[in-house]
């Protein structure tokens, strides 16, 4: 019999002040410190994770009943958000709840269990590595998953399962920044701590938005009380843009020739630190006779920026000094010379001297929550704890912080990722493993990546959601837990590592990354090696011996117990500083205080290269430079995340937007909110234009989160690092 | 910690109770011990935002108000997933909303503004409400609403002219900000003012004489005189004068009230036919049996329609509290003033019963006037919520037209179908009553399309947008009813079919209007994206 629900008659009073619907929102009061909280999520307990979006790495104190994540706020304890967050890390609860979340394994789309899935992965592998060789398997990775897990997948699919080759998607976000401070500076090092954000006196953004990019850095700037000058470098008048006291809208990809251009008027107007120079970096000559032709007439014809803005621009630096940090990011880094952009800043802040105190510091911001737990421990272009695979002293040292046999550690750095991609396509590569990203979207020149990945012979992702662009395409899917539901370690944009702890259950039958990765490793028959890898804190231990004498030495790091009580700590911290580790007064640290850098020398190295123009200029038939970049803050990426959260949902355009100026609106006829064709030589889309100021004439913006923006994109790299340079595409623009 | 997971490995189990052992183990969550949790007593939020709220509460003649500082705004929306999670909202639900000023070409400008609830000093929400759900608290000034006193009418949504009160499906009832009431209460700042980065929100004491009652709080806010809303934009560079919300441009359809767009034209309909049969008995033009059936025809379909209005409401059970807000609300007026013509039926039918043709007749003319009262109460509804679409004469020619036509109409098919002859007059007046109607609203929009500085040119503009197929097909109907059934008459057609004919007609060419009277009012809103 049907069951009719009870309807609950009103009261009879003519007010009801109080009642279910009243009920629904009553706030009582918490403990914990939080203050007030929504009754129905009424926590009996509170730990602090670190969020597992961007390189921020903010502290997030996770609400907790029976053990379980109910809701979140940020920490106010953590010594990098101070108690705030962006509204992904807001939401970063609820889009675990997605319906799309893989929950079975998938092989050809249809659900298995996890024998059968293991028992393919195994044999597929295993049979095309002994038919084609070491190389003809590969791994793509990420820097969204912890690094103990990052560390197992690289140990495990190089050390036990044989592949030479293995890349992340951090070569999308951060590899220029590792190129270019390891040849600088001599480690990948980014010397700043969030401290220097508040105590500069010039901040100096070239080719960053923290205002929608890091709002919580941001935040940083925002609290410097020396009333600072900051000044953005952006070819569009970005919300960071507005902000900022000076603005350089400076041609796309002018950035390498202002910079050269800034290095020449502070030599020529005194602005050199010529006793730091002398003592602390070499090249330096070499680098002012190289500086000699860019003198500002040419610069202010290249860049677009007058002659008068640019003095304007180095006196600013010079009366800054020694207070001025540079701070960059995917403008500099997704570049076809994007390494040597990224040491033309270091250059600038080498010769006034602009480093290693506080306030200073050429300084890139990281992109992904973990990209740098990736750059040290992911086990593919460097070997763990950024070592050398090719060096035999360093194998020996990893074989023997691991308990992997040496001859088991490849002597030669993996392919970049588009060397992967190319390899795949010439048949070279026959099976890729994907763990937490999405190439089908993200990577330059979509289609093409497409059509090779369709061409592989086995092709595996590992993700959270069985619905991204790549997994769709994969033969096999293996449904993984995310973050909150596992744990293990961060290292962000400052060095900080913060441990995050498993505060939920996944969904189905999906699994944490590391069980994956030690089933896996049991499935192939190599269980011996990875016998103290038992847990994430196990391989964090294994990690800190890698990282012995290294720059990045964190033998010091009292295990997860250390981490959790100290609000994060920044590395190195070697074991014999471990007793002096105090909380209060090693919250901040930032490197080179006594001027001695990582190289050989100790000296920094001044690295310069002549200018060249980008690959895909305009033309009669793409007369516009198309800039791709990031939406707004509460869209993260390929959106696999974001785009699962009805309020961050809110917060985004409904459509695929193209920012275009006024000028070529008139020129093309074309109103607001007209639907518009963008076609790059490469393919077409349509998007709803929005006619405005904040791009140059001549240069059009799509943001990057529209699965089709990058079909557009022209596929060059920076040779130095392969980094994708996805800032200067030519398209034309049709109504 | 020696897992579960290892524990099998070691113990050299089958595949099969390695992979359990892991999906146990992921399933696992450990104690909050083991988690570091945190202490039971740390410091309360309490400290944290003591400079972004006031110390005190307010004198007489104060309230407590949101001010936004413009040059912290950076658009993170921190905010709006804070008011969401920290007031345990819906899924999409939060009660701040972020929007966009941005400039010309001349004066290039880019501002995000965060926006709430204004806790106006004269708040139009509440003067709306026909239930009385809403408390201005005497004390702190927040406009608080009752969320068990609501019937969702969403009348509250149409009166405010920030778009704030928003309608949450789920529970059939409005939603909105409380300034996070208890927290204030309690010395605790409200999420918003919490959550933001830079400090852009903070809560301030205003006194209600300086609360202003002109301009507009930010670019693109609607005019203060309305509701006197108390938030504060400050900015160190105040926006230039060009500045504009970024969605200036964008031509949305409104939400439709389907249900309130029958009730409005059939209400209108009855009232009007009341009124034919009213005309007709006092020039003796009707017999008793004639009047009954004419006003009976009328006053069903006067009840069809406001039976069909309570569709609109979420909690319909709690609608009889709807007297409640007579005082100011119009809502309220409305609905009691249409109490009149189920009373005037039975008024009526007793008269019609006792055979007194004179008192029938006081009746019929008494339920008229109450039923033209109860339109003329329609009209002020949305009046009163200063929409331009919705302007004093288009409503009032809108509703009062469709009163006359559909009632001249409903009288000439009623009466054709009784072989009257004075139906071939209501023929002629309902002829000159559509022309002009229609003549009307051609003119009205043609000219407030071109006209860019008319008030209603948005609401123009999002007709010819969205809907300017029924604005055709009005069109055919009016050359049906206009033009092609009274030749048809004139060619012998059977005078009661073509009557019924062009009253359904009429009537589905006033209903499309009506449905588009909401979808293209075109409301204001705080600046959005």
């Amino acid at each position: 019999m049907m069951k009719l629900p009870a309807i609950k008659m009103p009261a009879m009073t003519l007010r009801e002040w109080d009642g279910p619907l009243t009920a629904d929102l009553v706030r009582e009061p918490a403990k914990f410190g939080l203050g007030q909280v929504p009754s129905h999520l009424m926590p009996d307990a509170t730990t602090t994770a670190i969020c597992g979006f961007c390189s921020t790495g903010c502290g997030l104190k996770i609400h907790l009943k029976d053990g379980a994540a109910v809701n979140l706020t940020p920490d106010p304890d953590y010594p990098v958000n101070l108690g705030t967050a962006c509204p992904k890390g807001w939401e970063a609860l609820s889009v675990l709840d997605a319906p799309d979340r893989a929950k079975m394994p998938l092989l050809h789309g249809k659900e298995v269990d996890w024998d059968t899935a293991l028992r393919y992965f195994c044999d597929k592998m295993r049979e095309i590595l002994d038919q084609h060789g070491p190389e003809a398997a590969a791994f793509l990775s990420t820097g969204q998953i912890m690094f103990e897990e990052m560390a197992f997948l690289g140990a495990l699919a190089k050390f036990g399962m044989g592949m030479i080759h293995g890349d992340g998607n951090t070569r999308q976000c951060m590899a220029t920044a590792v190129a270019a401070y390891k040849e600088s500076i001599g480690f990948d090092a980014p010397p700043f701590t969030y401290a220097d954000f508040e105590e500069s006196d010039v901040l100096v953004f070239i080719g960053a938005n923290p205002c929608i990019a890091h709002p919580i850095m941001w935040q940083r700037v925002l609290r410097n009380k020396r009333k600072p000058e900051i000044i953005v470098v952006d070819p569009r008048t970005t919300e960071t843009a507005m902000a900022a006291t000076q603005h350089y809208a400076i041609k796309p990809k002018s950035d390498l020739v202002l910079l050269y251009g800034l290095a020449h008027l502070i030599i020529r107007d005194g602005g050199v630190d010529t006793a730091f120079v002398e003592e602390h970096a070499s090249g330096f000559d070499e680098f002012v006779l190289f500086l000699a032709e860019f003198h500002p007439q040419r610069v202010a014809q290249e860049t677009g920026i007058s002659v008068h803005r640019l003095l304007h621009f180095a006196q600013t630096i010079i009366s800054g000094t020694p207070r001025v940090s540079f701070w960059w990011t995917m403008g500099v880094n997704q570049s076809h010379q994007a390494t040597r952009t990224a040491q033309a800043i270091i250059n600038l802040a080498l010769m006034t001297g602009n480093i290693g105190k506080p306030g200073t510091g050429a300084n890139s911001i990281t992109g992904q929550c973990n990209a740098m737990g990736s750059r040290l421990f992911s086990n593919t272009t460097n070997l763990l704890g950024g070592h050398d695979f090719r060096n035999p002293r360093h194998r020996e040292k990893i074989a023997a912080a691991t308990g992997i046999p040496v001859e088991r550690i490849p002597d030669q750095p993996s392919l970049a990722y588009d060397q992967i991609i190319k390899a795949a396509d010439e048949g070279k590569v026959k099976a890729i493993w994907f763990v937490a990203t999405n190439p089908s979207h993200s990577w330059i020149d979509q289609n093409e990546v497409n059509r090779v990945l369709d061409k592989l012979d086995f092709l595996v992702v590992q993700d959270m959601y069985c619905t991204t662009e790549t997994a769709k395409r994969a033969h096999l899917v293996l449904p993984a837990a995310g973050w909150g539901e596992k744990e293990g370690c961060f290292i962000n944009s400052e060095r900080r590592i913060g441990y995050s702890p498993k505060v939920r259950r996944a969904p189905g039958q999906a699994l944490a990354d590391f069980h994956i990765f030690r089933l896996i490793a049991h499935y192939w028959g190599c269980d011996d090696l990875f016998r103290g890898w038992s847990s994430p804190e196990a391989v964090f231990r294994v990690l800190q011996r890698c990282t012995e004498d290294q720059a990045c030495d964190i033998t010091g790091i009292n295990g997860y117990e250390m981490l959790r009580k100290s609000g994060g700590v920044q590395w190195p911290l070697a074991r014999d500083e471990s007793a002096r580790f105090e909380v209060s007064s090693w919250k901040e640290r930032r490197l080179f205080e006594d001027g001695k850098f990582y190289t050989p020398d100790q000296r920094a190295k001044f690295v310069f290269d002549a200018p060249e123009a980008a690959p895909e200029q305009r033309s009669d038939e793409y007369p516009l430079v198309l800039i791709t970049g990031r939406g707004t803050s509460a869209q993260w990426h390929t959106e696999t995340r974001t785009g699962k959260s009805a309020v961050l949902a809110k917060m985004m355009p409904e459509e695929l937007m193209l920012d275009l100026h006024p000028q070529d609106a008139n020129t093309l006829g074309i109103r607001e909110g007209m639907k518009v064709r963008v076609i790059s030589k490469r393919a077409e889309l349509t998007a709803k234009a929005r006619v405005t100021n904040c791009v140059s004439p001549g240069e059009v913006f799509l943001p990057m989160h529209d699965s089709r923006v990058n079909q557009l994109t022209h596929a060059s790299f920076d040779p130095h690092s392969r980094q994708p340079s996805y800032k200067h595409s030519a398209v034309r623009v049709c109504v | 910690m020696i897992c579960d997971l290892e524990r099998s490995i070691s113990a050299g189990g089958s595949a099969v109770s390695i992979i359990d052992a892991a999906l146990r183990e992921q399933q696992t969550l450990r104690t909050p011990v083991a988690l570091f949790a945190d202490e039971y007593d740390a410091k309360s939020v309490r400290d944290r935002f003591t400079h972004l709220i006031p110390l005190s509460k307010p004198n007489l003649g104060e309230q407590y108000a949101f001010e936004v500082n413009l040059d912290a705004c950076t658009g993170c929306k921190a905010c709006v997933a804070a008011c969401h999670s920290l007031n345990g909202l819906d899924d999409d639900e939060s009660w701040r909303d972020m929007g966009l000023l941005v400039g010309t070409r001349k004066q290039p400008y880019l501002q995000t503004v965060t926006t709430a609830c204004h806790h106006c000093a004269d708040p139009a929400c509440a003067d709306g409400c026909p239930v009385l759900a809403y408390d201005k608290d005497p004390v702190t000034g927040i406009v608080r609403h009752l969320d068990d006193q609501c019937i969702g009418c969403s009348y509250c949504i149409l009166k405010c002219p920030y778009e704030v009160p928003k309608f949450n499906l789920k529970r059939g009832i409005v939603r909105k900000c409380d300034m996070c009431q208890g927290r204030l209460a309690e010395g605790e700042a409200p999420a918003c003012v919490q959550s933001c980065p830079n400090e852009a929100i903070k809560i301030k004491v205003v006194k209600l004489d300086a609360v202003p009652d002109r301009g507009s709080i930010v670019a693109g806010a609607f005019d203060s005189s309305y509701t006197r809303p108390t938030t504060t934009y400050v900015s160190s560079q105040p926006p230039p004068s060009a500045a504009r919300p970024a969605d200036a441009g964008r031509l949305d359809l409104d939400h439709g009230h389907d249900p309130l767009a029958w009730m409005l034209v059939l209400t209108q309909m009855s009232a009007g036919g009341f009124m034919g049969c009213a005309v007709a008995m006092w020039l003796n033009l009707l017999t008793m049996q004639q009047a009954a059936i004419t006003s009976a025809v009328a006053l069903a379909f006067g009840l069809v329609g406001v039976a069909l209005s309570t569709l609109h409401l979420g909690q319909p059970l709690k609608a009889w509290r709807a007297f409640l807000g007579w005082r100011k609300s119009w809502l309220s007026r409305e609905i009691m003033a249409f109490g009149a013509l189920p009373a005037g039926g039975q008024v009526i039918f007793v008269t019609w019963w006792l055979g007194n043709m004179e008192w029938m007749r006081l009746a019929v003319t008494g339920t008229a006037v109450a039923a033209a009262v109860a339109v003329w109460c329609s009209v002020m509804v949305y009046v009163d919520t200063r929409r331009p679409f919705w302007c004093m004469t288009t409503v009032a020619a809108k509703f009062l037209g469709t009163m006359l036509l559909l009632g001249v109409g409903l009288c000439a098919a009623v009466w054709s179908w009784a072989g009257m002859s004075i139906a071939l007059w209501a023929l002629a007046i309902a002829l000159v009553c559509r022309w002009s109607l229609s003549l009307w609203e051609i003119s009205s929009y043609r000219s407030a399309l071109d006209d860019e500085d008319c008030d209603w040119h948005k609401s123009a503009r999002v007709l010819q947008k969205h809907l300017s197929v029924r604005i055709e097909v009005r069109g055919l109907l009016l050359i049906a009813v206009g033009l092609v059934i009274p030749v048809m008459i004139a060619a012998g057609a059977s005078m009661p079919w073509m009557l019924s004919l062009s009253l359904l007609m009429m009537f589905g060419s006033q209903l499309i209007e009506r449905l588009y009277f909401f979808t293209a009012a075109a409301g204001s809103k705080m600046p959005g994206n």
